[in-house]
């Protein structure tokens, strides 16, 4: 038997040639990376756009994560999700990106001190480290996540909320725009509304500081979009489009936004449906998890029993 | 040359320490809220309160004399079962349970007084396309109130405030999203073009009001189911819990050191379940306004 795996071992198995796959590799991607850079994935619609704006010079220079972003949607999200400066304007911060990640390094260094701290103490008492390093670590991790949570969930909730107070103010917009302009009615109903968010982005030095300095150049209708795309709150494109419809095309205002108001109102009143249908799978895995802390006093309590049975 | 561990340990702690102060005075400040922002936190909450109690349909004083009694109850039951941290623990714990017993009770009675409140908005307009007066039918709800209307729409029947006086307050008091909403219509339209005012509660007021409505009575249905389970298991825990701490072993274990951690942890578990699932039925509220403001802000523009 040995000597039959010595045989065995001692041929010598031809090794298939890998450099042809290699090739073919390579020549597949060079290939896919010419039909990109021709543009061959773009829609023609979305060409024909990008030429004429480069003919008009009105296309910016784009990056490379831009240009990748606008092919790949995916990657544009995730880009989204992750671009500090974007969530920071979104959530009203005066930070810049920089000093919220030097705030960010402050807690985490802050929590590792805690820990370091804890270690420091338990190794005068008992010569031991409560708490290992790798854990320190991991809470580090969890500190800058957490960081990071919180100011997703301030743009969250600053978008949803700036959305739907404007929302709610277009009903009365629709009351006050035959007698006075609709900057001037919107702003006097953000500063009744009893939540400040949307006086706070209509605010002139807010809106500097939001859109630049040449926002100051910019119609009210114009200021409207850049605002929603600042944010990412359709509304105020939507708004807009109403707008110039009503200067330019002479529709009627007292048509135009209560239509949009109700139309707001339903789109959000579905959101909400939607939403608790969906709570209600999460709701019944959570009325079951109530069984836990049962469990553990039940449980607790047959230990105290039990050990008090031992002892005597 | 080998440092001890301690003074090592030392010298990290007193790095990290400095490297989170300069990390905190290079970034602005953050860790350091400004003052203002306890107040800001609390307010909402102060709010959340009264609503609350109006939707009970309970002068907001009623309602902290039964939250402040219920903590007393909850205190002095504690010291009766002789365990240290229920102390503490149980006071907090009625301060949490009451409102969230009677959260179910509010919710209900606030959707009688939306469903009210659009029946009475729609009898409004009915009565409007008859070519009777907006300031005629406000004044008789007032003074002929539907059935559990009766406090909020009291304000109109006064006479000796103006009608838009009497809008704000019956705003004040009704405390509902829907309520300002309708308020906000009239302030700005009743001295307005009569068709249009009809226009506007036809094609916008009442439809997103029904529209709401709806959504209410499926929000209210499973809350009510969850939270009826949420109630039946806190009663089976609370009759488990009288139980076994009749055995003087398990009330001795729960005493001790052990047992109260136990018991914090249960409690934990316990409250972080209740909070999940009440997170999970949050009804997304229209804006509220601040009618005074509002009435403010038209008088200067000579609207009203």
């Amino acid at each position: 038997m040995l000597g039959l795996l010595g045989e065995l071992a001692a041929l010598k198995v031809p090794t298939p040639p890998v450099a042809p796959y290699w090739l073919a590799l390579v020549a597949c991607l060079l290939y896919a990376g010419a039909l990109w850079r021709l543009d061959v994935y773009t829609p023609p619609e979305v060409r024909h756009w990008e030429r004429l704006a480069r003919l008009r010079g009105l296309e910016g220079s784009r990056g490379l994560g831009d240009r990748v972003g606008g092919r790949l949607p995916a990657l544009r999200r995730l880009r989204e999700e992750l671009d500090i400066r974007l969530l920071l304007v979104i959530a009203g911060s005066s930070q810049t990106t920089e000093s919220w990640l030097v705030g960010t390094a402050a807690y985490t260094l802050g929590a590792a001190a805690v820990l370091a701290g804890l270690d420091g103490i338990g190794l005068l008492i008992s010569g031991q480290l409560p708490v290992p390093l790798w854990l320190i670590l991991v809470a580090i991790a969890i500190v800058a996540a957490a960081r990071y949570a919180s100011l997703r969930r301030r743009a969250f909730n600053r978008q949803t909320r700036v959305g739907d107070q404007l929302a709610d103010a277009l009903l009365g917009l629709a009351i006050l725009v035959p007698g006075i302009p609709a900057e001037d009615a919107l702003a006097v109903l953000a500063r009744c509304q009893r939540n400040p968010q949307l006086a706070g982005v209509l605010d002139e030095t807010q809106m500097h500081k939001l859109l630049g300095e040449d926002a100051r150049l910019r119609s009210t209708r114009q200021r409207y979009l850049m605002v929603g795309r600042a944010l990412r709150i359709p509304l105020f494109q939507e708004l807009s489009l109403i707008m110039r419809g009503i200067d330019t095309e002479g529709l009627s205002p007292r048509e135009e936004y209560p239509a949009l108001s109700r139309i707001s109102a339903e789109n959000r009143l579905a959101q909400n449906r939607l939403r608790a249908a969906r709570a209600k799978t999460g709701a019944a895995a959570a009325i079951a998890l109530l069984l836990v802390p049962l469990l553990i006093m039940v449980g607790g309590g047959i230990a105290f029993a039990f050990l008090g049975a031992v002892n005597g | 040359m080998s440092l001890s561990p301690v003074i090592t340990f030392s010298l990290y702690l007193a790095f990290l320490a400095l490297a989170a102060a300069l990390a905190v005075s290079v970034g602005g400040g953050d860790i350091l809220r400004r003052p203002g922002w306890v107040s800001a936190r609390l307010r909402p909450l102060g709010e959340r309160e009264r609503d609350l109690a109006a939707s009970l349909g309970w002068r907001f004083r009623s309602w902290l004399l039964v939250r402040a009694a219920a903590v007393l109850i909850g205190f002095v039951g504690a010291l009766l079962t002789g365990i240290p941290l229920l102390v503490g623990a149980a006071p907090l714990a009625m301060l949490f349970i009451v409102p969230y017993l009677m959260s179910g009770r509010a919710a209900a009675r606030r959707l009688r007084r939306e469903r009210t409140l659009v029946d009475w908005v729609r009898t409004m307009v009915s009565r409007m396309r008859r070519n009777q007066g907006i300031d005629v039918i406000l004044r008789d709800g007032g003074v002929n109130p539907p059935y559990g209307l009766e406090w909020t729409l009291a304000p109109l029947a006064d006479t000796s405030l103006l009608l838009d006086e009497a809008l704000v307050r019956m705003a004040e008091r009704a405390r509902i999203p829907e309520a300002e909403m309708l308020c906000l219509a009239l302030l700005a339209s009743r001295t307005r073009r009569q068709e249009d005012l009809v226009l506007l509660l036809e094609k916008v007021v009442l439809p997103v009001m029904e529209a709401k409505l709806t959504e209410q009575v499926d929000a209210l249905e499973a809350m009510t189911q969850k939270r009826s389970q949420a109630v039946a298991m806190s009663l089976i825990m609370l009759g488990m819990f009288l139980a076994l701490i009749r055995v003087d072993a398990i009330r001795h274990g729960f005493a001790s050191f052990g047992g109260q951690v136990l018991l914090t942890v249960t409690a934990i578990a316990f409250a972080l379940v209740l909070v999940l699932v009440s997170s999970l039925y949050r009804v997304g509220t229209f804006t509220r306004w601040d009618l005074e403001a509002y009435q403010r802000e038209l008088r200067g523009l000579g609207s009203v």
